[in-house]
């Protein structure tokens, strides 16, 4: 379940809650499917969003929209080093290694400006 | 062409901010040389600086200096805590920075560049020694500060000609080193070595200077200068604007150091160089 805008909602859809007015009375029951009707019903109340079943939440759409941004962070990092890297030969073992410990200590410091951010 | 060696020679010798390093550097050192010295002597000159008195309690307090588990109060404590040799490159490393000022205003950011990659290698070297029981570990922080000290002499007294060596850096993709031999037919390290011995530095740190990226044509100074060899590397892979120079196998073996010590040292680098920087070379 989750929320989504009016003119996102197609015929079929079924609300996840009930919906009431501004006023607070019932508009539309939990479980009711969405039609022309109803969709009437909501435009003239004036109702801006509803909760329908079987769509994340606009929560969970913003986590998903972090997460690629991490994606892209993460890809960045990668390039970056990919490129510092990119005179070394593969077979050295310690400059490999080297890599591979930056990597991860760039992803964690990256994850920690992030908790500090968000916290 | 750019300036030739011996005219910036005769610029280094000319120009007053550089023709001696810090007075009171000169004196810790004369002191330091004569055995009838003290502990509370030394502090005694030390301590008619105001300004370095603060820059030294400082440091000595800071997390990364870790000069000891209690609160370092005064110069005479810090004397005898640290001894003469580490309090004289102490008040080296804390008076280096303000050497070099008078800077173009378009090379504000690279100046900036320079100093927190030198401050990292000069932790890095720190790192490096202490993990091996070198001896003297403080020296080696001076050595991995001082390392590209020949840049910021570039920076200052030849600017344009920096300009230029930045322009084949980026048009060729070659290393500084080789852009400098293209310009100027020497480099970086040339130049500070000239300034080392100027300045009259011990023979270990010029050879750090002037041999890291060399580190097996070091003789003397080879666990020295595959310190601060190593420390480098270290240093730029963490650093994201130029590429990794590759690690001597020699220096590497030199300092019978294990794969396994890398994470560690890298990550201690890491957090210490943060505070290093802020610390030595706070945002003005």
């Amino acid at each position: 379940m989750g929320l989504i805008e009016l003119d996102k909602i197609e015929p079929g859809m079924v609300l996840a809650k009930p919906v009431y007015s501004h006023m607070g009375a019932l508009l539309l029951k939990e479980g009711k499917k969405l039609t022309e009707r109803e969709l009437l019903i909501l435009e003239s109340w004036k109702i801006k969003e509803v909760d329908v079943e079987g769509i994340e939440s606009s929560e969970d759409k913003d986590k998903v929209v972090s997460d690629q941004l991490e994606k892209e962070e993460l890809d960045k990092i990668e390039a970056e080093i990919e490129t510092k890297f990119s005179s070394i030969p593969k077979d050295n073992n310690i400059m490999m290694e080297i890599k591979k410990i930056v990597k991860a200590i760039k992803v964690e410091s990256l994850l920690e400006e992030k908790k500090h951010g968000n916290g | 062409m750019g300036m030739d060696k011996d005219t910036l020679w005769y610029k280094i010798k000319k120009m007053n901010s550089l023709s001696t390093l810090p007075e009171i550097y000169d004196r810790v050192s004369d002191m330091i040389n004569d055995p009838k010295t003290s502990a509370a002597n030394l502090a005694s000159v030390i301590s008619r600086d105001e300004t370095l008195v603060a820059k030294l309690l400082r440091v000595a307090n800071s997390p990364f200096y870790k000069a000891s588990p209690e609160k370092v109060t005064s110069i005479t404590f810090a004397v005898a805590l640290l001894g003469f040799n580490a309090t004289k490159n102490l008040v080296l490393s804390v008076s280096i920075f303000d050497l070099f000022h008078t800077f173009e205003e378009s090379l504000k950011l690279t100046v900036r560049g320079f100093w927190k990659h030198s401050i990292t290698c000069a932790v890095a070297s720190k790192i490096i020694a202490q993990s091996i029981r070198y001896k003297n570990p403080e020296e080696m922080f001076v050595s991995g500060l001082l390392h590209d000290i020949g840049k910021i002499v570039e920076i200052q007294y030849m600017p344009e000609d920096f300009k230029k060596i930045i322009n084949v850096i980026n048009s060729k993709e070659i290393s500084m080193k080789d852009a400098e031999e293209e310009v100027l037919k020497y480099s970086h390290t040339d130049v500070g070595k000239m300034l080392g011995v100027h300045w009259n530095l011990s023979p270990r740190i010029i050879d750090c200077v002037r041999l890291h990226h060399i580190p097996d044509k070091a003789i003397d100074s080879l666990t020295e200068v595959s310190i601060v060899h190593t420390a480098n590397v270290l240093s730029h892979s963490l650093e994201l604007d130029y590429k990794v120079p590759i690690l001597n196998e020699k220096a590497w073996e030199i300092l019978n150091l294990k794969i396994d010590m890398l994470e560690p040292m890298l990550k201690q680098l890491k957090k210490e160089s943060i505070e290093a920087i802020a610390v030595l070379f706070p945002k003005k």
